[in-house]
């Protein structure tokens, strides 16, 4: 390094990670040798830790009801009370923008089924719902199956929705199914597909009754969780995981395609 | 957004006060947040705003915003430590709002000096030197 002392304002740009690869590395090597700008970065890091010691508790209580009643579901036209929600948690739903669409890969689920009248698919919706619901982990509500038991799943899942289901399966890409669940939805319930690989790394499936314009199978980011959806005459679907790179998305394409395939059957 | 609301106005009733009124805005407004960009930072803008209102409603007023209601909540901590946090926790209530604010969204709810920029209508550099 060729400064005597590191600023202010660079160290806070070090500790709050606003600084490039070059910078940061630079930096901290140039604190290695220079206790004096380490204490200092060491006491900017504190003082962040005492922020969420002070404050974080908060997180964890229940909402105030007054809070809880302003973010219940009701249904108005055109504005979607998950989406809502989703303003609750405070989720960000990334959506299109670095996202791409996938075309002419897939069968299009919309061919013949456009319906002029209706309306186009609630990707927000179904993105906050689906990748809400992806954290919901408490095995009790998880109607659980064994291999070669999902028809039993199947059944469950069918007696809760009013209608056949079919339950899609993920082994030749080395997820087993774990379960299913029924969750309340806008327009009746939604099922909901877990499976998980060897190392516990998770996948679901989202299934909510929609009839809308059918869309094909579209990459979407919503916070950290990556998703491919797509619907068909009575339904949307997404697929969720949380992807480390690249070629973990195409594995992820490839497994939405086959859920996909299985599910139009 | 309840635990930046009870960090800026260390107060919790007002704080929910106003993580309702955001709520309630949001809902309203939610055509107007645009797929794509960030929910997060849009809700923080809109509590930034409905703030800036009600400090101005206020000092129209009187100016009776307590300044120490909100107890620092540290019992897991050791010690020393909570003292430390305590101290810190009163340090922050002799800030200037601003101060405060920009402090909060980039140390506490982790935004970066931009998206901190975004929700308080300031120029990043003014953002970095508050900080």
């Amino acid at each position: 390094m060729s400064e005597d002392r590191i600023s202010d304002s660079e160290l806070s740009a070090l500790v709050d990670g606003e600084l490039d690869a070059g910078r940061q590395a630079a930096n901290e090597s140039w604190l290695a040798d220079n206790s004096e700008d380490a204490q200092r970065v060491a006491r900017y890091r504190s003082q962040n830790a005492g922020l969420h010691a002070l404050y974080d508790d908060v997180l964890h209580e229940d909402l105030p009801p007054r809070i809880a009643s302003a973010l219940a579901p009701r249904r108005r036209a055109g504005v979607p009370a998950w989406a809502a929600m989703a303003a609750a948690v405070t989720l960000f739903v990334a959506g299109m923008a670095g996202g791409w669409i996938v075309r002419g890969e897939a069968p299009s689920p919309a061919a013949g089924q456009q319906v002029a009248s209706a309306p186009p698919i609630d990707t927000q919706e179904l993105m906050v719902r689906a990748s809400m619901v992806h954290f919901v982990n408490s095995s009790d509500e998880l109607r659980t199956t064994s291999t070669g038991r999902a028809a039993e799943l199947g059944d469950y899942l069918a007696d809760r929705m009013g209608k056949p289901v079919r339950v899609p399966r993920l082994d030749t890409f080395g997820y087993r199914l774990l379960g299913g669940r029924v969750l309340p939805d806008t327009d009746g319930p939604a099922a909901q597909f877990v499976f998980s690989d060897d190392q516990g790394r998770k996948v679901s499936l989202y299934v909510r009754s929609e009839q809308a314009n059918g869309v094909d199978i579209t990459y979407a980011l919503a916070d950290d969780l990556s998703m491919f959806y797509w619907n068909d005459a009575e339904h949307s679907y997404a697929l969720v995981t949380r992807l480390d790179d690249e070629a973990g998305r195409e594995a992820l394409l490839d497994a939405a395609k086959a859920v996909h395939r299985q599910l139009s059957e | 957004m309840r635990r930046y609301a009870i960090a800026l106005m260390r107060d919790r009733v007002a704080a929910d006060d106003l993580v309702h009124d955001v709520v309630v805005r949001a809902l309203d407004k939610l055509h107007l947040w645009r797929e794509g960009t960030n929910m997060r930072t849009w809700l923080f803008t809109i509590m930034h705003n409905l703030h800036a209102n009600e400090v101005r409603r206020r000092s129209r007023m009187l100016d009776t915003v307590p300044l120490d209601a909100a107890p620092p909540r540290a019992e897991l901590a050791g010690q020393e430590a909570a003292v430390e946090w305590s101290e810190l926790a009163s340090a922050l209530g002799t800030l200037s709002v601003v101060h405060r604010q920009v402090l909060l969204l980039v140390g506490l709810e982790g935004m970066t000096y931009a998206e901190a920029a975004g929700v308080l209508d300031m120029p990043v550099g003014t953002v970095m030197s508050r900080l």
